[in-house]
């Protein structure tokens, strides 16, 4: 143990060191940046710091960005600008994703983003620059594909995910926000998420405090599932925080990092009183209840016995990952967790929220389709 | 060799069988262990909750029995292949199956995801790898042994080159994982549809070559020699080439690639009975089950989530190995 902590000072120090001369660094580039529009004042550029601590040049108006392997961030853009014409071109998964989603009909831009430049989940940087960003979205952890581009001149702008927030969704969903506002200076409605969001996190506070542990329901995240494959979502992971923020505990938390394959006999040890299926599986809640897993004795679990296995729904993206729709996320899982305690209707929540902040009739149909997914859209 | 030895050596894989039953993540007493295998015989009073039930019937016992034929088979087949060509560094996936069945069942999760045509797939490039082999061979009647090796790390290479190819055009996300785990091996998801589609097959392996394991010490004479005794050695070596690729083959199929076993099985076997192939093979089927069931319980039980089956054997394996090799030092037989 204190070999660790000797070597986490270490670390530390090291990236305390490192921030220094990123610094130093900084206000040495951005000299020549300020006298540069000191002399000609038509060069609109601005600074930017990124989630990887990086200060990135880029134009005060973006009309072309394209956002690469941080899959959901195209809806950020969407929450922070309420367009998507700017986004030229998106990740073939991010596409898909967004083509099954209602996005694809609140705001049909999206639909034209290009995604050819990624194949096999490699970035062509000739197919990139035939696209012609002005700015580039990247995880913040593939380092190679920013560098890589920076180098081809695009500025890269590094997006965290698990890391920003310590997996807690809403507030990753949040950074995203903030920087994204940053980037595109339409604060005014950034704002307004972020005031959403906490709203609803307190609401959900204030009564569930007098919930005691042992009236909490053990809830399970099914991640990925098939016949041959059993992969749970655990600790530092956003099925574990979304569980935690709604008043379930997670029954995973102690076993599994992140997220891991498991066996059946596990998941009868931990007998989970509600399960939720994300949607990066095929698997419905129907194909648990039904018992119609081959080899695979789902009948015997609680949470199937009860008929409380949901599948997570998909708004304007899916409502797992951080999202424009965490609040709804926030509402419903509360509401399944806690029938008796939550009493809205999910479906009038939508419509208010979509109308408000999307500024989108939603219809009953769509409505039931967002909490409903098919499982044509876990494909990617 | 002693007679309680040799009892000793059958009795194992049973008790270590029923010891399996009692070992995992979910809680079941040897009590009602016990008493759930009994009711399948006679009707008793349940006293065992349904849950405990289908855990020791439906989660266990099938994995428990996978692995007790993957083992002895994969050591049956690795002694018959150390026997055969006379060098103790062989295993069974010398002549390239392993890395075809991988091929296989890596092209199937590709475009099929996991389920039951990943498997045939898999079942039937490995058979077809062991051609590519004897073609490249050139499948003359008196091909000499060494081109048989040679060819059969020309087809590993190819078919492992292929799985290369399908990891890189796989999803990283769904896809990319699946193959990867599966290709380390893995009774985790084992079923009693695994066992009828593997079982016989190996099963079917094994008895060919429990049947012909005194003709292998033949095989290890001069081939004049062998032929001047009136054995069809031609035939005899197509013969152990096919139950063993069965056997590999199938376990890929059902468990994927388990690594080790039919490597230093053989080996163990030979420092406890000597080099004489009759009792090589079938103590190598006693010790491989034993060994691979073992293995599986470290898997299942260590930590919540499966550990890879070629991660253990090898990490086990290993050290148990070079500790056996200096105890004997180098010498067997």
């Amino acid at each position: 143990m204190k070999k660790y902590s000797f070597l986490a000072m270490l670390a530390l120090t090291a990236m305390l060191a490192a921030c220094g001369e990123n610094e130093g660094e900084a206000i040495k580039e951005q000299s020549p940046v300020t006298s540069a529009t000191d002399v000609q004042t038509t060069a609109e550029e601005k600074i930017v710091t990124d989630q990887l601590g990086r200060e990135v040049t880029i134009p005060e108006r973006i009309e072309r960005v394209v956002t690469g392997g941080i899959l959901p961030y195209f809806s950020t853009w969407y929450v922070a600008t309420n367009s998507t014409k700017e986004i030229v071109g998106m990740h073939p998964n991010s596409f898909n994703a967004a083509k099954n989603s209602i996005l694809a009909k609140i705001s049909p831009d999206v639909l034209n983003a290009k995604t050819s430049f990624i194949q096999n989940g490699e970035v062509n940087v000739e197919e990139l620059l035939k696209v012609n960003p002005q700015l580039y979205v990247e995880n913040a952890t593939n380092e190679d594909a920013i560098n890589k581009i920076t180098e081809a001149g695009i500025p890269v702008v590094g997006v965290q995910t698990i890391d920003a927030a310590a997996a807690e969704p809403l507030a990753t969903f949040n950074s995203w926000l903030t920087l994204t506002s940053k980037i595109t200076g339409t604060t005014d409605r950034a704002e307004r998420f972020l005031l959403e969001g906490k709203k609803v996190q307190s609401e959900l506070d204030a009564k569930l405090k007098a919930i005691g542990k042992e009236d909490k329901p053990r809830a399970l995240i099914l991640h990925m599932h098939n016949e041959k494959s059993i992969t749970v979502g655990g600790s530092n992971f956003f099925g574990n925080q979304w569980l935690n923020a709604t008043g379930a505990i997670d029954v995973a938390e102690k076993d599994v990092q992140g997220r891991k394959e498991v066996n059946m006999e596990q998941i009868y040890a931990w007998n989970p009183d509600i399960i939720y299926i994300t949607n990066f599986t095929e698997t419905q809640p129907i194909d648990l209840l039904e018992n119609k897993i081959n080899g695979q004795d789902w009948s015997q679990v609680k949470a199937v016995q009860d008929g409380k296995i949901y599948k997570i729904p998909l708004g304007i993206y899916r409502w797992f990952p951080p999202s424009g729709d965490a609040p709804l996320m926030l509402k419903w899982m509360a509401q399944k967790n806690h029938p008796d305690l939550f009493t809205y209707k999910i479906e009038d929540e939508i419509k208010t929220y979509y109308k408000d902040f999307y500024e989108f009739d939603v219809t009953d149909e769509e409505i039931h389709a967002i909490l409903n997914p098919s499982s044509e859209a876990a494909k990617y | 060799m002693k007679k309680w030895i040799i009892a000793l050596l059958w009795l194992l894989p049973f008790l270590v069988a029923i010891v399996s039953l009692g070992v995992g993540r979910f809680e079941v007493g040897l009590e009602h262990i016990i008493k759930i295998l009994t009711s399948q015989v006679f009707p008793i009073e349940q006293t065992w909750t349904n849950m405990e039930e289908t855990v020791v019937m439906n989660v266990r016992l099938p994995r428990i029995l996978l692995a007790l034929l993957i083992g002895g088979g994969l050591a049956i087949a690795g002694a018959g292949f150390q026997g055969m060509f006379g060098n103790p560094l062989v295993s069974p996936d010398i002549l390239g199956v392993s890395a075809g069945a991988g091929f296989g069942a890596s092209l199937g999760i590709l475009l099929f995801g996991q389920n039951f045509s990943a498997q045939i797939m898999a079942l039937l490039v490995g058979l077809s790898a062991i051609c590519f082999t004897f073609l490249v061979a050139g499948a003359k009647k008196d091909a000499p042994i060494f081109m048989f090796v040679l060819a059969g790390v020309v087809t590993s290479a190819l078919f492992n080159a292929l799985i290369a190819l399908i990891k890189f055009v796989a999803d990283p996300e769904e896809k990319l994982p699946a193959i990867t785990y599966w290709l380390m091996g893995s009774l985790g998801t084992a079923t009693y549809k695994d066992l009828y589609i593997g079982g016989p097959i190996i099963v079917l392996g094994i008895l060919l070559l429990y049947l012909l394991r005194w003709r292998l010490n033949i095989l290890t004479l001069p081939e004049d020699e062998a032929k001047s005794m009136g054995i069809p050695v031609v035939r005899l070596k197509w013969v152990v080439i096919f139950g063993a690729t069965l056997i590999t083959a199938a376990s890929v199929a059902v468990a994927g690639i388990v690594g080790w076993v039919g490597l230093i099985i053989p080996h163990v076997a030979r420092m406890l009975v000597g080099n004489n192939n009759q009792f090589v093979l079938p103590v190598s089927v006693a010790i491989g089950s034993v060994y691979l069931l073992i293995i599986d319980d470290l898997a299942r039980s260590l930590t919540a989530t499966e550990i890879p089956l070629s991660i253990l054997t090898a990490i086990i394996g290993a050290p148990f190995f070079a500790y056996l090799l200096r105890r004997s030092r180098g010498g067997w037989g």
